[in-house]
């Protein structure tokens, strides 16, 4: 069953076409993977469906147009992402960073904290155990008060995923999740990217230029050249693909063999 | 030092009672400027958003009240409920611009307004123009006479801890950390939901409540108010409060509004620059004190905890 289908996507930044006429679908629970050279658009593509950037086209996620939606309102949805270069709030601890991860399942308003109602402390206590939750999952419990900015580069990667699945997303976007870590920092990481998938029932969509990875987590892989979708396929049928090879090396390597 | 925060309640309320008008009057004073600068504390710290025009919104409150008490015999809650109001409905419009702008540009918008403000003040008939608004009367009520700062003593009082009653609850719930997020990153906050117009807004509105607040305080204290105590300056000062006392704590606030305001006052027996001494104190401790005179002191919140 589709999750996301996205028709027809198109990103313009003054006359320079960032992403053309893009289409793809993502089945509900693959571990969906959007590869390409650098400056291909997957980043926009993410950023367009999270209405970060203007776009057109249509992108239907169980049966609602993302495009449709204010950006702040699409994690209403169940749409969650983590960002290219951190975007943690690093004035704050983790547990405020957490906090924030889970900012649109909380009920109360202004005057409840206020007047620290009934509803205001049942939520409190709920949102403080979904964050002791998530952090004793992702290990980094010890941290829940150390500010965001004095932790590892690591563990702060750590922490912003930890941010996007306390917000109970249907679909993760991941971008570039293992981009600057070391083998050891991305090994654990990769098995605590599957772990939070089959315990939460996640959808994941995710840029990443680790090959390696790539092959071996995902169920499906879409490549991206200059703005527009070259393939689309398993995993074995993207390393046979002549035209990634072209996107990657250049025609002229793949000529010479 | 926090432990004994609970005891200040009992220094500050029965301190009228012992009858020293002039000093309960420069308590009166360096409440006004804390409750402006909690304002500006808001904003900046809080909201992460740069004004350099909260002066406008002292103005906007100093006048409205003083033109409703002298011309129009009001009476001084009413006049000062009304001025808190006027205010927030203009730092709204003000926090539009916001929406577009950030940093610096946003400085220089405020800036802007704020300039605007004092100029269109000393174009009216009914703000008494350059010249101003003379004999506020000080306010009286019921047992508490004009000619002792008693009622506007407890009136600042109250506002206060208020307004440290309520930053402290929402310091760590959804609004509070809304804010910090908004302030640390625009584009993760919208991504989880954070509604920057809202919250910019709210911070603007709340911000300018606050200042408008402590600016009708101001003009029943002070007597009189002419445009030029409404220049850039003020908004300076309140900056300049939040940062010498501590940002992001109601304590620190104070201690930085004593600083600003009650040392002039303590100073004025002796022949010497206070400008001099402020200054040089100014750069100390922003030197060795970075997170302000409260640290000095380590109590309070201080922001980066939250």
């Amino acid at each position: 069953m589709i999750l996301l289908s996205i028709k027809g996507l198109s990103v313009r930044f003054k006359g320079l076409i960032a992403v053309n006429d893009f289409s793809m679908d993502i089945e509900r629970g693959n571990f969906h993977s959007l590869i390409g050279p650098n400056g291909a658009g997957k980043t926009t593509v993410v950023n367009a469906l999270t209405r970060v950037v203007p776009s057109t086209g249509t992108a239907l996620f169980e049966g609602v147009d993302l495009l449709k939606v204010p950006a702040h309102r699409i994690i209403n949805f169940g749409v969650a992402r983590t960002f290219q270069n951190l975007e943690l709030f690093k004035n704050l601890t983790v547990m405020g960073n957490l906090f924030i991860g889970a900012y649109h399942t909380i009920n109360y308003n202004f005057f409840d904290e206020a007047f620290i109602t009934k509803l205001y402390k049942s939520e409190q206590s709920k949102i403080l155990q979904n964050i002791v939750e998530i952090s004793e999952m992702l290990d980094i419990k010890g941290h829940l008060n150390a500010p965001v900015s004095s932790l590892p580069y690591g563990t702060q990667k750590l922490v912003e995923i930890g941010r996007a699945v306390i917000s109970k997303p249907k679909l993760l976007i991941l971008d570039e999740p293992f981009a600057g870590l070391n083998d050891f920092e991305s090994d654990k990481l990769k098995s605590e990217i599957m772990r939070i998938k089959s315990l939460y029932n996640l959808t994941i969509l995710m840029i990443e230029h680790d090959m390696k990875i790539v092959m071996s987590i995902s169920d499906r892989i879409t490549v991206m050249n200059f703005g527009e979708k070259v393939a689309e396929g398993s995993p074995s049928e993207i390393i046979q693909d002549r035209k990634v090879t072209e996107a990657y090396l250049g025609d002229r390597a793949y000529s010479r063999g | 030092m926090k432990k004994y925060l609970w005891f200040t309640p009992f220094v500050l309320v029965p301190l009228p009672f012992l009858g020293y008008p002039f000093l309960i009057s420069i308590f009166v004073l360096i409440g006004i400027y804390t409750i402006a600068a909690i304002g500006m504390d808001i904003l900046t710290t809080w909201a992460g958003q740069i004004s350099l025009g909260n002066a406008a919104f002292f103005a906007i409150g100093a006048y409205t009240s003083a033109i409703m008490i002298v011309n129009f015999h009001i009476p001084f809650l009413i006049a000062f409920l009304v001025s808190g109001f006027l205010s927030m409905l203009i730092g709204i419009l003000v926090g539009l611009p916001a929406l577009r702008v950030s940093g610096f540009y946003l400085a220089v918008v405020t800036m802007a307004f704020g300039i605007a403000i004092q100029q269109i003040i000393g174009v009216f008939q009914i703000t008494g123009g350059y010249n101003g608004i003379r004999n506020i009367p000080a306010p009286s009520f019921w047992i508490f006479k004009a000619s002792n700062p008693i009622y506007q003593y407890y009136i600042v009082l109250f506002i206060i801890f208020l307004a440290f009653v309520i930053i402290s609850r929402v310091s760590f719930s959804k609004s509070g950390l809304a804010l910090f997020a908004m302030r640390d990153s625009e584009i993760a906050a919208t991504a989880f939901g954070v509604n920057l117009l809202k919250y910019k807004l709210a911070a603007f509105a709340s911000s300018a409540a606050l200042t408008g607040f402590a600016g009708s305080l101001y003009a029943s204290a002070i007597g009189f108010i002419s445009p030029s105590q409404f220049d850039l300056t003020l908004s300076l000062d309140l900056l300049a409060i939040v940062i010498v006392g501590g940002a992001g704590s109601v304590i620190g606030v104070m201690i930085g509004a004593a600083f600003f305001v009650g040392l002039p006052f303590l100073l004025s027996g002796y022949n010497f620059s206070i400008t001099i001494i402020q200054g040089i104190a100014l750069i100390l401790i922003l030197l060795f004190l970075p997170k302000g005179l409260v640290q000095a002191f380590k109590i309070g919140k201080v922001r980066k905890k939250a």
